[in-house]
């Protein structure tokens, strides 16, 4: 049965990360199996208004303020009206929200839930459970989570991490995992420097994603391997510690700067080196190991959260998060690489069949088939299980959620139903067609239509 | 809002919105209600005479000026498009593009705080900024759609298409 899914998060293209391809992938192939799936974020810069995406996938660009790092600040209900509105006249009866630090999500979930709509959540990333922030994020996914039909964690050790932060039934909560398009990532040896042995790290460079640890072993490894290269792609506040390591130890010939690197240019990086470096000291589900180790490179990573569950053992050489182990873990990796005890050009193959987007889709419409057969809690329900979240907390949860009710009906008042217009469906079947047709009209030439 | 469309030959067209909007609205009733407020706490005097009528002419000159009662859109095959809108005061502006400046004509949808919008914009050569029709009036998508296809049809030479059914879900 076809459903009409709504996809909720701060974090969508042109922002450049995992949830935002997890959000694109995911809704192109729901899209390909039937289903009308439309996304909702927050405006970026002068995008603001309704885009159509490849197979019509709609995006609407709601106006928000952002804070940080692309996160717009809790509005508690001033997303309300404009939420309705959209849902209401796309016919939506799932919402799906996506990453934890979206409070647009958060708030949609919440609203949905007073709409009795079925909700779903995917959870991105670990938290820990000491330092202030994590407390204060912990709270708020609690509340969001009190009365939710599902949740989708991306790797069992973030299922984990989830329903100890939230305290949920392990039932209600499922694992998919990320996928890739390895096609994307072909390998491709003739790319290399057969003379020196060449290690690419891309990531974010914040303090999450270890690179602390990379100033401190970069030097060591260059001083005890004068055949060996560093390609480094990525941005972020840490970038200034690098490029202050490279400075001191004079390594301008040895540690190459990329800056940021747009999505598709990732794969022309990967395959220049023949190992990949992750540092990252936290992590749910690394994504980035599994894109280098498709472009034919062995993996060098810390053994955090859910990373030894990405990769098979003969891909993947693991290291404590500290400067010694790694240092000893990219030893072995160069040693391998020089002898050719590994072939890394063959992992492709092997994870074609591991990660695929249609294996991702398909699992996720299972979940959408179990919560579009639970029964909607009333309203007194809603606010026992809210109740339940605190002492102090639980009553103030119980009269934001009175409130959003009344709100609601007062929406329902002001601006009933029946005025909202339905927005026509994208003709997909029709689209699929003049594809085909485009296609066979340049067979000659790339079939560049509709390639993704 | 009532909808007519004209023929006037097989190469002209034209179509007007035309506002049932009550002349007195909602506002109007506010403004007699801040009225009668400002007699029952100033007392029958000049001054307070003076301000009533004052409020009120300005209600009344911006009721005739900016209030809208009629758009219209006329289509010229090989000429252009028309965009004429009709004030309450009988005032009239209207604006003319030429065929060869005419991009494109199109239907697109719009954010505002509490609604989605949708309009029907036609895109001029050169200018980066579209020329909304029925902008004040803004009407359902229906009726959009009969005034789009019947546009391009003549504009573009296309096939009027307004008689195939959109599909909802």
């Amino acid at each position: 049965m076809p459903y009409n899914i709504c996809m909720v998060s701060d974090f969508f293209y042109p922002n450049a990360g995992g949830v935002e391809s997890h959000l694109y992938h995911l809704s192109q192939r729901l899209i390909q199996r039937g289903h009308k799936v439309i996304i909702i974020t927050h405006a970026y810069g002068g995008r603001t208004g309704v885009r159509c995406l490849t197979n019509g996938l709609k995006v609407y660009h709601v106006p928000m303020i952002v804070v940080f790092q692309a996160a717009s600040p809790p509005t508690l209900y001033g997303f309300f009206p404009i939420f309705r509105s959209i849902v209401l006249r796309e016919r939506i009866s799932i919402v799906h929200g996506h990453q934890a630090f979206s409070s647009m999500c958060h708030e949609a979930i919440i609203h949905a839930r007073t709409m009795g709509l079925k909700t779903c959540f995917t959870d991105h990333s670990l938290f820990g459970f000491s330092d202030p922030s994590s407390i204060v994020m912990n709270k708020f996914l609690k509340f969001t989570l009190s009365d939710i039909d599902h949740v989708v964690c991306v790797s069992h050790t973030s299922k984990e991490n989830t329903v100890l932060r939230a305290a949920l039934t392990p039932q209600n909560v499922s694992v998919i995992p990320n996928a890739v398009i390895a096609s994307r990532f072909k390998p491709d040896p003739s790319m290399q420097d057969p003379n020196v042995t060449t290690i690419v790290v891309i990531s974010r460079q914040t303090y999450r994603k270890g690179m602390d640890l990379l100033v401190a072993v970069v030097p060591r490894i260059c001083r005890k391997y004068s055949k060996v290269r560093f390609v480094i792609g990525g941005d972020g506040p840490k970038r200034i510690d690098l490029e202050q390591m490279r400075e001191k130890h004079l390594l301008h010939d040895r540690v190459e700067f990329l800056g940021s690197i747009k999505a598709h240019e990732v794969r022309n990086t990967l395959v220049r080196g023949q190992i990949f470096l992750n540092t990252s000291l936290t992590e749910a589900f690394c994504i980035g190991i599994v894109e280098a180790a498709c472009a034919g490179l062995l993996v060098v990573s810390t053994k955090v959260g859910g990373v030894p569950e990405v990769l098979p053992r003969h891909m993947i050489l693991f290291a404590k998060p500290e400067e010694d182990d790694l240092v000893e873990a990219l030893d072995r990796a160069i040693e391998m690489i020089q002898r050719k005890e590994v072939q890394p050009a063959k992992f492709n193959d092997e994870l074609k069949e591991m990660y695929s987007w249609v294996n991702v889709a398909e699992r996720t419409e299972k979940v959408y088939d179990a919560i579009s057969q639970t029964r909607d809690p009333p309203l007194i329900e809603r606010l026992r299980s809210y109740y339940g979240c605190g002492v102090f907390v639980g009553k103030l949860f119980c009269i934001m959620i009175a409130l959003d009710y009344l709100f609601w009906v007062y929406l329902e008042w002001i601006l009933p139903r029946d005025e909202i217009e339905p927005a026509p469906k994208f003709p997909y079947k029709k689209f699929k067609k003049m594809c085909q047709r485009a296609d066979k009209e340049d067979e000659l030439g790339p079939a560049n239509v509709n390639s993704i | 809002m009532t909808f007519r469309c004209y023929a006037h030959a097989d190469n002209t067209r034209e179509y007007i919105m035309t506002s049932d909007a009550k002349r007195i609205n909602s506002y109007d009733f506010m403004l007699i209600f801040i009225c009668l407020g400002l007699v029952y706490a100033l007392g029958t005097t000049k001054t307070c005479y003076a301000v009533v009528s004052l409020l009120i002419l300005f209600r009344i000159a911006f009721k005739l000026l900016f209030m809208v009662t009629e758009e219209t859109i006329l289509v010229i095959r090989d000429v252009g498009v028309q965009v004429k809108t009709v004030y309450l005061g009988g005032r009239s502006s209207s604006r003319f593009i030429d065929r060869s400046k005419i991009t494109d004509i199109i239907i697109n949808e719009a954010i505002t705080m509490m609604h989605i919008r949708v309009y029907m914009a036609i895109i001029v050569e050169g200018e980066d900024r579209m020329v909304v029709v029925f902008q004040h009036l803004l009407p359902r998508l229906n009726v959009l759609l009969q005034a789009y296809h019947g546009a391009r049809s003549i504009i573009f030479n296309e096939k009027d298409n307004s008689d195939v059914p959109l599909e909802f879900s």
